[in-house]
């Protein structure tokens, strides 16, 4: 057994490639006959943003260190081609698939009265309208290119749609056409000669152009009305083909920058220079005109592979409009609204509750409100001393930021950790910044180099008798929107250890401090990495037959190559390890003598799952972490990441039960096979869905606790969710 | 809002406190809060590495950049003392401050961008401080209380030596033996890595043996080290003691932690361990240092002490909140100073008796001075010690006590402490103070009041001495309108007081605006 070499690389999954596996589980949530069709839909979106994401990022990146001609291979031994390669094949099929499921989801919704009607399907009246509005409420806006009479030529930008079309001077042409046509300005040209032209198609337009019509919804599409009107765009021409297209470009994200620095550490500054912002990937409607598929093909550089021919809708990210427009209720699937948490019913006092005891926190079957009143009322708390604070992600209009300004503005010291790096936020996380300096909190942008990845809070307060410090610690971020969809776990406590760890954190993070060592948690990028590798090898060593170890970990990516041979070890020494890894896995289960003890399961359902649980039996001395970071390498080296026990022996259990019900799940839940594909869990006995399962419980925590309290006092309100 | 309607009756709020530490690769702070029961919780806990020891040890000077790094990380701790709303803050720096020729610049810069008044420490007075920590963390719960234990705390510039025997400071005293000073002598040298470890460790031997004619080392049965490496090693090799704030490291254990440390880098260290790179660049000299001791001991494990110099400071801001005082250290203070005395020969049953009557009339007007039980300290250690200047010459020996006392150290006593004593004793006779003393008038106003409130009673105790009035025991003292009347029992003739009062009651009328009178009982 000693004798596998746990580095070898076919006991790992390709990263890019575990990810696509992830993202095609998205997909079948939107293929699956089981879910409403507004909610299929919002799946088959959230596929396309994935994958927009990913190209930007990962493909780029892949591309760059192609360019540079690095043949480094990844720990499952691909180089960055085979990899290009595999991940364009990989696409091709899912981007077909997907655009299948959104052609069936739009022929079921014609049963429900909304129809979205392609080009080819309008009917004489639609057209008629479509030509008026047209030319008084599109034309206007439009600005169309010759590009083959421009130099430089225009950078087109990304994520945006395109149509080109090839047009041709038309006989008998006037002389006041000849002026307006693209040819114009450089000067004799060959009048047959045809030309391609691009139209950008306005974002700040509705993509879905509403028809009039008695019965049901009627909508046409944006670049289909633009694209059956080109001719209109040049007088005296004739259009002889059209296509839309999309592109997709590197987000030129710095070295620095976690999400890609792994692939772009080994490629040349001179190679990144000259490839920013390229194109990576280019969508466009099946079966183009010839002459402008290799026209923007060259025009791009691109090769077949960066081709990607979509059949119905490009760019079905427009479809969460669809998805989430109100009505078609029957169509979407029922609220589950977030319920007054279990461990703060019956609670008026939230400063008192703290004292007494932690509260945790598991949104978003439980509300995040609580979060948002601990900081509105430190806000106006005169007592209240300090506020410090990490922001990752969160909501522009958020009642976190808002709640901070009106501390600041109330004279508390306020110190808020704002991380800019996030990825694509950049923009919005400036706005809201400078909103916060304003008002006169001291505003950090982090340390160099470094994400500021963890969640935490802490706000001191002078009591009667003594200062108090509160807590609040998460796997989830600050954001009040994404508390409504992602699934994560939070601890309030006033822990007097936990408290004096979470300031040394901000002195860290302020520069007021260097570490000084830690009583509870545990700081990446310094020494989390060591601390999951101990806390496995703890479980091995504490393993005997009678009473193998037992890890249980719930985390959205695994792919830390030392942490996975930890578990390879773990196994080897009959450490059950079961691991339920919502997104990458690089863990490859079920080999003889090096997996065998690993199970891995993924799920995927209407709340994104993103809390970060850690489980280990510990010969009986069970203990349970939650984090902020994943099992990835990028949380382990490059962010500042927390991880905080849970220590109330209720609580731990609570998290333990909740992380078997996920591994109880037979509808969601799909199991890794050693092949690196995933298969649904074969369903034995009682039919367990997790998520509902949850969601059933906070209700009825909550319906419980109204019948012990009624007989003594009416339950307030809860405060709104 | 009306505050006082909302909160009618508050019960005893804790304080916060902050103890502040200029040390030698590093400036700290801890902020804690104090409850009244003298419970001290620590909130927050800083470290930053500045290398002032460098620069004093190379060059007798802090250099420019390190005094800015400094000012501006006192800057930050500052905000961090408002934030939490600190008025009880001490301030201490130690032998890299100590030793520099700009330290007053320094304090003076400290003092302007920050308000901080930095106190400079001797080494008696950190290892005073460090001693006190560690004995309240132990309580009655460890050997240290029983068996002769030495405490060892290896530091940048020095290395402080502190010898307990049941619980006492028998002694201590300090080496130039510090971990800057050895890393200095490694990053200098021509010789391999190896070798130069090997010539450090050979080195601390040699400065070790030196120690041996002063401290009984051969007694010691408990070898406590306090001190941020020895923290280290306890972190990573040691396990848990009975009491929470110690940890037991043993000797095998600590000798591979510290082989396998020798092998790396400073860097690789960093990276490694996750220390700053100050820390990760002296860990090894002072690792080397303990490890001598270890040896030299004979001893199969050492205790190491999770608490610091900055937790005795905490502990002494406790004590002013709370009103309690040290027992114990007040009652080291008073044997160092007796042995003081004793050492300059000076009579110790006058001493005692001056000391005694002093005391008595400090109680009796506290309400007219004002002052609180550490000038009271002062007060006793001055009156035990008034006459030690007699040990030089009987004529004027009122200045050669000043001197004396001055340039002594006296065990838990800061050096500012030690000139009051000094010039309380120098007042004991002969002419009160006078803007024309320079020493005196070099003091602050609120100094030279203390020492002319306390002298005034040293001088009337002592013109009572002189006479019959030796034993305290036998007067009382009344409150007559303006005059302070001290009855002695079965004694009718004062001619001898009268005289000696009319010689030395002056300052005390002038001060408190009472003549004394003296009336049998």
């Amino acid at each position: 057994m000693a004798a596998v070499n746990l580095k070898s690389p076919e006991l790992y999954i390709n990263r890019e490639l575990s990810w696509l596996e992830f993202n095609d589980r998205v997909l079948r949530e939107g293929l699956s006959p089981d879910l409403p069709l507004l909610e299929r839909l919002k799946f088959l979106t959230i596929v396309s943003s994935n994958l927009d994401e990913f190209f930007m990022v990962r493909v780029a990146a892949l591309k760059q260190q192609r360019s540079a001609r690095v043949r480094r291979r990844d720990p499952s031994g691909m180089t960055p081609v085979a990899q290009l390669t595999a991940i364009s094949q990989r696409v091709h099929r899912m981007t077909a698939e997907q655009t299948e499921g959104i052609a069936a989801i739009f022929a079921a919704l014609r049963e429900h009265g909304l129809f979205v009607h392609g080009r080819s399907e309008w009917d004489e009246t639609q057209r008629r309208f479509l030509r008026a509005h047209f030319s008084r409420s599109i034309n206007p806006l439009l600005t169309p290119l010759a590009v083959e009479d421009l130099d430089p030529l225009p950078v087109l930008p990304g994520l945006q749609l395109h149509v080109a079309a090839v047009v041709r001077r038309a006989a008998g042409g006037t002389a006041e056409a000849r002026a307006a046509a693209p040819a114009a300005g450089t000067g004799e040209a060959d009048p047959a000669a045809e030309r391609i032209v691009v139209v950008p198609v306005p974002t700040h337009l509705a993509r879905f152009v509403a028809l009039p019509d008695d019965e049901g919804l009627h909508f046409a599409l944006l670049e289909d009305v633009i694209a059956e009107h080109v001719a209109a765009l040049f007088p005296g021409y004739e259009t002889l083909a059209t296509a839309v297209f999309r592109l997709t470009r590197d987000a030129d994200v710095a070295i620095a920058d976690d999400d890609a620095s792994d692939l772009l550490q080994v490629v040349e500054q001179a190679v990144i220079a000259r490839r920013r912002r390229a194109v990576v990937r280019m969508s466009i409607s099946a079966r183009p005109d010839r002459r402008i598929r290799r026209h923007l093909m060259q025009w791009f550089q691109l090769e077949n592979d960066d081709v990607y021919e979509v059949e119905g809708i490009l760019d079905a990210t427009a479809l969460a409009w669809l998805a989430a427009r109100p009505g078609f209720e029957q169509l979407k699937s029922t609220d589950w609204p977030p319920q007054p948490p279990r461990d703060l019913l019956g609670s008026d006092d939230l400063w008192q509750t703290l004292r007494e005891g932690d509260v945790l926190l598991f949104h978003p079957y439980e509300s995040f409100q609580p979060v948002v009143d601990l900081l509105t009322e430190a806000a106006e708390d005169p007592d209240v001393l300090t506020i410090k604070q990490t922001l990752y992600r969160t909501s522009g209009d958020s009642p976190v930021v808002r709640a901070l300004e009106r501390a600041a503005e109330n004279g508390k010291e306020v110190t808020v950790l704002v991380e800019l790096k996030a990825r694509f936020d950049e923009a919005r996380n400036v706005g809201w910044a400078r909103r916060l300096e304003d008002a006169g909190c001291h505003v950090l942008y982090g340390i160099a180099g470094l994400k500021t990845h963890a969640k935490a809070l802490l706000i001191v307060r002078r009591e009667a008798d003594r200062l108090h410090r509160y807590v609040h610690l998460a796997t989830g971020n600050y954001n009040d929107r994404t508390a409504r969809l992602y699934s994560d776990l939070g601890l309030m406590t006033c822990d007097r250890d936990l408290a004096a760890d979470v300031a040394a954190f901000f002195n860290l993070l302020t520069g007021y401090s260097e570490s000084v060592g830690w009583s509870r948690i545990t700081v990446a990028p310094t020494g989390l990495r060591q601390r999951f590798v101990d806390l496995i090898e703890r479980e091995i060593q504490a393993s005997t037959p009678d009473r193998p170890g037992l890890i249980l970990a719930k985390t959205n990516s695994l792919q830390d190559v030392e942490v996975i041979r930890a578990l390879y070890r773990a196994s080897q020494a009959g450490v059950t390890v079961r691991l339920n890894v919502r997104g990458i896995c690089c863990l490859r289960p079920g080999v003889k003598g090096v997996s065998e003890n690993v199970d891995v399961i993924s799920i995927v359902d209407r709340f994104l799952e993103h809390a970060r649980v850690f489980y280990f039996r510990n010969g009986g001395h069970e203990e349970v972490y939650l984090s902020s970071a994943d099992w990835m390498r990028r949380n382990l080296s490059r962010r500042l990441e927390i991880l905080f026990p849970i220590v109330v022996p209720a609580q731990r259990r609570r998290l333990v039960e909740i992380l078997n019900t996920y591994f109880a799940d037979n509808v969601k839940a799909r199991r890794l096979a050693s092949d690196g594909t995933y298969h649904p869990v074969t369903g034995k006995g009682r039919r367990v869905r997790a998520q509902e399962k949850l969601y059933r419980e906070a209700v009825e925590a909550v319906r419980l606790a109204e019948q012990n309290i009624e007989r003594f006092r009416p339950l307030a309100r809860p405060r709104n969710p | 809002m009306q505050p006082n309607e909302t909160t009618p009756e508050k019960p005893p709020a804790a304080e916060t406190v902050a103890a502040v530490d200029i040390g030698t690769n590093a400036l700290r702070m801890v902020i804690a809060q104090v409850f009244p029961d003298g419970t001290i919780e620590p909130l927050e806990r800083l470290q930053r590495a500045v290398r002032l020891g460098q620069d004093t040890f190379r060059r007798g000077r802090l250099g420019g950049q390190s005094m800015t790094a400094a000012v501006a990380i006192l800057r930050d701790y500052r905000q961090l003392l408002n934030l939490y709303r600190v008025e009880r803050v001490r301030a201490v720096a130690t032998s890299a401050v100590r030793e520099a020729g700009n330290a007053d610049t320094f304090l003076d810069r400290i003092f302007i961008a920050t308000g901080l008044n930095v106190e400079i420490i001797g080494t008696s007075e950190e290892c005073r401080l460090t001693v006190s920590a560690l004995l309240q963390a132990v309580g009655s719960a460890m050997e240290v209380k029983r068996d002769a234990t030495l405490v060892v705390d290896v530091g940048g510039g020095s290395t402080l030596l502190t010898l307990l025997q049941e619980g006492e400071i028998v002694t201590s005293l300090s080496l130039r033996l510090g971990a800057i000073r050895l890393q200095e002598v490694l990053a200098t040298s021509e010789e391999s890595p190896q070798r130069s470890v090997e010539l450090l460790r050979r080195n601390t031997a040699k400065i070790l043996s030196t120690v041996q004619t002063s401290l009984p080392l051969e007694r010691v049965t408990t070898f406590v080290a306090a001190g941020g490496d020895a923290r280290f090693a306890a972190h990573h090799v040691g396990r848990p003691a009975a009491v929470a704030d110690l940890a037991v490291v043993d000797a095998e254990s600590f000798d591979r932690l510290l082989r396998r440390c020798e092998r790396q880098a400073p860097e690789e260290l960093v990276k490694r361990y996750g220390l700053p790179f100050a820390e990760a660049e002296t860990l090894v000299p002072a690792l080397i240092v303990y490890q001598t001791f270890l040896r030299k001991l004979g001893l199969k494990e050492m205790v190491v002490s999770h608490v610091s110099m900055r937790d005795g400071l905490l502990l002494e801001m406790a004590y002013e909140v709370t009103g309690q005082h040290d027992e114990a250290l007040v009652e080291g203070i008073v044997h160092s100073a007796m042995a003081l005395g004793e050492k300059y020969r000076a009579d110790a049953e006058h001493a005692r008796n001056v000391a005694d009557l002093a005391l008595r009339l400090f109680d009796f007007l506290r309400a007219d001075h004002g002052l609180g039980k550490r000038q009271r300290l002062l007060l006793h250690v001055a009156a035990l010690l008034h006459e030690v200047g007699a040990f030089v010459s009987a004529r004027a020996h009122h200045k050669h006590s000043h001197y004396l006392i001055a340039n002594s150290e006296i065990f838990g006593l800061n050096r500012d402490e030690i000139e009051i004593v000094a010039q309380i004793a120098r007042y004991h006779r002969r002419s009160p103070p006078k803007p024309s003393h320079a020493e005196y008038m070099a003091l602050s106003r609120g100094t030279r009041v203390t020492i002319s409130k306390l002298a005034a009673l040293l001088r009337v105790a002592d013109a009572l001495v002189r006479g019959h009035a030796k034993e305290v025991r036998h007067i009382s003292i009344e409150r007559q309108e303006d005059d302070l009347v001290v009855f002695v029992a079965g004694v009718a003739d004062f001619l001898l007081e009268q005289r000696a009062l009319a010689l030395k009651a002056d300052l005390f009328e002038d001060v408190y605006g009472m003549r004394v009178r003296l009336e049998e009982a």
